[in-house]
């Protein structure tokens, strides 16, 4: 990995930052954004369980965690003055955190305040989840299998995901090419249940990214569904792209080959739902014969795609969806 | 033109006092099972809520620094010992459980968004419901709400707090207006000027809600246009 954007030594850092300053190197390079605008730059970051294992690992020696080391808040602001980010926010909503973030870097822009925002996410693994989601009984000892129908749960993952996001202006004025448009951000809350989702919520959440975006729920080519492989959320999700879609549009889930990465989930299936634009490519649930719906992609299809929808669902019903538009 | 106004701002007796005293959650939350449920911050969130506004259908930005300790602690504890970790002591562990619980007994099915930045929890909180106000034409009103609580049972594995039991709430509602109000409050580099004078700070036993409360405070029941500078 070429580490040569980054603005100090990775030596001893804690691992959150190690894969945030990694990702966010390859953005900003990527980006071909100057160091001298990155005063100017906001930091929009989410995590779900922040510094954790750092407090597992203290805990583990018999020392006593100083409170300020738990935070979430303390990996961004790390971040931010390695780099000289003007200002930050760490969004902690769950595994829709980064969704958050990257919904608040399209309004901050939006508000005319900034022109350019790093948006993502990091979570890395922890003896906490692995326990926490093990006693919830979602935890499936094989590879996920998102969608289908003899699917035993979800796989934790660990990762950092981060995007530049920049105004139109900006664009124009830099005289770049961008990836993608972010279309539109929708977000909603179940109000049903702490860890089950509810299918009006998700439709809620989907329908908020299209009317932000403008255009038509049958404009969307694909959904990168948040598509853990629990019984719960593949079918209630399942069953809220269905009743919206009409039967039309084709779904799939990448988490079987990244693992769930709880605050940084959506911020990676940002990523690939970018890719999915840029390559023309509907990634495929090719993990087992059969799946719960007609319209899951099994296998990855090449197609000419205009708009790609990425869902993210978290504990508490938090709901996230983020709507993704090629560039015309 | 249409101006940011500050409708209503309530805050719980945190600065001179120890304990919240006027929680009154048997009465708020009846049903003893969902109250069971619930963790010190969803308590206090869900009180506070219940005076700040009628609809409480609204989009709502929630600031906690600590988040929920209590559970965390719980769950550590057990993976120390080798004990089973509970299910209920992982669903209430988030940041967001709090608004969670919130938005179930609220039936508020709408955007809801939680941060933790430390000591400056409720100052950026209030500043991104700012933003998103700016940001989303249709968006009329956003309630902003910051909790933080922790008790001696958290100090086996933290440290860095004060020694005893402390808890702290406010929240504040913005709303959108096309009328003027005569009162402004000016915010500029996390200071706070009223019609232009500067706002004596008062520093409480969380810092994290400090600023909102500061805010609620030179507030006092008045509706005032808001300003982020």
């Amino acid at each position: 990995m070429d580490n040569s954007f980054h603005l100090g030594a990775l030596d001893g850092e804690n691992e959150l930052i190690q894969l945030s300053v990694i990702a966010i190197d390859q953005a900003l390079k990527q980006a071909k954004l100057p160091i001298d605008v990155l005063s100017k730059v906001f930091l929009s970051y989410g995590t779900s369980v922040g510094g954790m294992k750092n407090t597992e690992k203290d805990l583990s020696i018999g020392k006593k965690v100083h409170i300020n080391n738990h935070w979430s808040y303390s990996i961004d602001e790390t971040i931010k003055c390695k780099y000289q980010f003007k200002d930050s926010i760490c969004f902690t909503t769950a595994c829709t955190s980064s969704g958050n973030a990257i919904k608040f870097a399209k309004e901050i822009i939006n508000a005319g305040l900034y022109d350019i925002v790093i948006a993502g996410g990091v979570d890395n693994l922890c003896d906490t989840t692995i326990h926490g989601f093990n006693a919830l009984g979602v935890l499936s000892q094989k590879k996920c299998t998102p969608f289908a129908k003899d699917r035993t749960g979800m796989n934790i993952g660990e990762g950092a995901a981060f995007l530049v996001i920049e105004s139109e202006e900006s664009v124009k004025n830099r005289g770049i090419e961008p990836l993608v448009e972010l279309a539109g951000c929708g977000s909603s809350s179940d109000a049903f249940q702490i860890t089950a989702p509810d299918v009006v919520g998700v439709m809620s959440s989907m329908q908020n990214a299209v009317i932000d975006a403008r255009v038509s729920f049958d404009k969307i080519n694909y959904i990168n569904a948040h598509g853990t492989g629990t019984m719960m959320n593949d079918k209630v999700e399942a069953t809220a792209i269905e009743n919206l879609s009409q039967g039309l549009i084709a779904f799939s889930s990448t988490k079987h080959i990244t693992g769930h990465l709880l605050g940084a989930a959506s911020a990676i299936e940002t990523v690939i739902s970018t890719m999915c634009l840029q390559e023309g490519i509907i990634p495929g649930n090719t993990t087992s014969d059969t799946v719960i719906s007609a319209n899951v992609c099994r296998v990855a299809t090449k197609q000419p795609l205009d708009y790609v929808l990425s869902n993210s669902l978290a504990f508490g019903g938090n709901n996230v969806s983020l709507l993704f538009g090629r560039v015309k | 033109m249409s101006y940011i106004i500050i409708k209503n701002a309530v805050y719980l007796p945190q600065i001179c006092e120890n304990k919240i005293e006027n929680l009154d959650e048997k009465e708020i939350i009846p049903n003893a099972m969902f109250r069971r449920k619930l963790t010190r911050l969803a308590r206090i969130a869900i009180c506070i809520t219940d005076c700040m506004v009628e609809d409480k259908n609204i989009a709502t930005v929630f600031g906690t620094a600590y988040s929920e300790l209590k559970p965390a602690c719980k769950i550590l504890n057990n993976i120390q010992l080798s004990k089973r970790v509970m299910p209920i002591d992982f669903q209430n562990s988030v940041h967001n459980t709090a608004m969670s619980y919130s938005s179930i007994f609220y039936k508020n099915k709408q955007s809801i968004d939680t941060i933790s930045c430390g000591d400056e929890t409720s100052y950026k909180a209030l500043w991104i419901a700012y933003v998103k106000l700016l940001a989303n034409p249709e968006l009329k009103k956003i309630l902003v709400i910051c909790v933080d609580a922790y008790d001696a049972e958290v100090h086996n594995i933290f440290d860095g707090f004060r020694e005893d039991f402390c808890e702290s709430g406010v929240a504040i509602l913005l709303e959108k207006s096309d009328i003027a109000v005569s009162n402004i409050l000016e915010i500029e580099n996390s200071k706070l000027k009223l019609n232009g004078c500067l706002v004596d700070f008062i520093k409480g036993k969380i810092p994290s809600t400090d600023f909102m409360i500061n805010v609620a405070r030179a507030v006092d029941n008045e509706s005032m246009e808001l300003i982020f500078k």
